[in-house]
């Protein structure tokens, strides 16, 4: 049996790529723990528009 | 071991040792610990999980429990807590850390020992005494033991699964960083380990408890000699001896 997490963030960012970088880095360092655990990033559709 | 220098060093002591317990929120052995070395007639002090000094301190113990209710991962939110900071300052200068049960979880999250600890194999918690082997004397966790001495030590985890790449396995296997090994494995950890060094031999983790097996009255005195080989590897500083 393996059982996963599904962890959903909302990044503020100026772009998907960017999101995705500051959210893979928090996988490597905090999320995850890559000496027992893998990870996948998914970027959604972007919500909400600029920062208030 | 015998014969020539330990290869671990440790900073200065030159006075009663002062031993710092880390209680983190959700710490729940930390008075255990506490009087644990009052047996030997050393008096311990709590360090809360803010603390950003540990300066005085010759030994720091991470007790076991459920810091910040293990959410996440166990070990893994205390890993970010500040007084970890200054405990990587105290190990990175020779002081003694001993992380046990949750400690040594958080030890292995915070990248001061290696691996991780899973769940254990069959999916229960464990709670009972088990035997396991001193595999290395060269370690001021372990200076008064004998190789392969039996110790009979409660274990008391649900995440004790130790885990390490076959390579890293070798690594510590040739650099003799194996503290102690299960008799009978309980929980599936890779090569029966309940403990390991870090690469200085001045940071051990550990699943059982010695902290519990201190009293003859409770659960034996197996576990003194851990606490024994910290105090003494100090005192023998203070002499002069090395």
């Amino acid at each position: 049996v393996r059982v996963g997490k599904r962890i959903e963030l909302a990044v503020e960012a100026p772009d998907a790529e960017t999101a995705e970088a500051i959210v893979r880095a928090a996988c490597v360092r905090f999320l995850a723990n890559p000496v027992i655990e893998e990870f996948q990033v998914h970027i959604a559709e972007p919500v909400g528009g600029p920062a208030a | 071991m015998t014969g020539g220098s330990p290869s671990w060093t440790l900073r200065n002591a030159p006075r009663a040792p002062r031993v710092a317990i880390v209680v983190f929120p959700g710490s729940n052995c930390e008075q255990d610990v506490l009087q644990a070395f009052a047996c030997l007639g050393v008096r311990a002090e709590y360090v809360w999980h803010h603390a950003t000094d540990l300066g005085g301190f010759d030994i720091v113990v991470l007790p076991g429990g459920f810091s910040y209710g293990d959410y996440l991962r166990t070990g893994a939110i205390a890993a970010f807590s500040p007084v970890m900071e200054a405990v990587r300052g105290f190990a990175a200068a020779g002081g003694l850390v001993i992380g046990i049960c949750n400690g040594f979880q958080i030890l292995c999250e915070s990248g001061l020992l290696p691996g991780a600890l899973r769940w254990n194999a069959g999916l229960k918690f464990i709670c009972r005494p088990v035997t396991v082997r001193v595999e290395t004397t060269d370690s001021p966790f372990t200076s008064a033991a004998v190789g392969g001495q039996a110790l009979e030590i409660p274990i008391n985890h649900f995440q004790g699964n130790f885990y390490c790449s076959p390579a890293l396995l070798d690594q510590l296997t040739a650099e003799d960083r194996i503290a102690f090994r299960y008799a009978d494995n309980p929980n599936g950890s890779v090569s029966d380990i309940a403990g390991v060094l870090s690469a200085g031999r001045n940071v051990l983790g550990m699943m059982p408890h010695p902290e519990r097996a201190v009293d003859p009255a409770v659960g034996g005195t197996d576990g003194r000699v851990i606490l024994d080989s910290m105090v003494t590897a100090l005192g023998s500083l203070r002499a002069g001896v090395r």
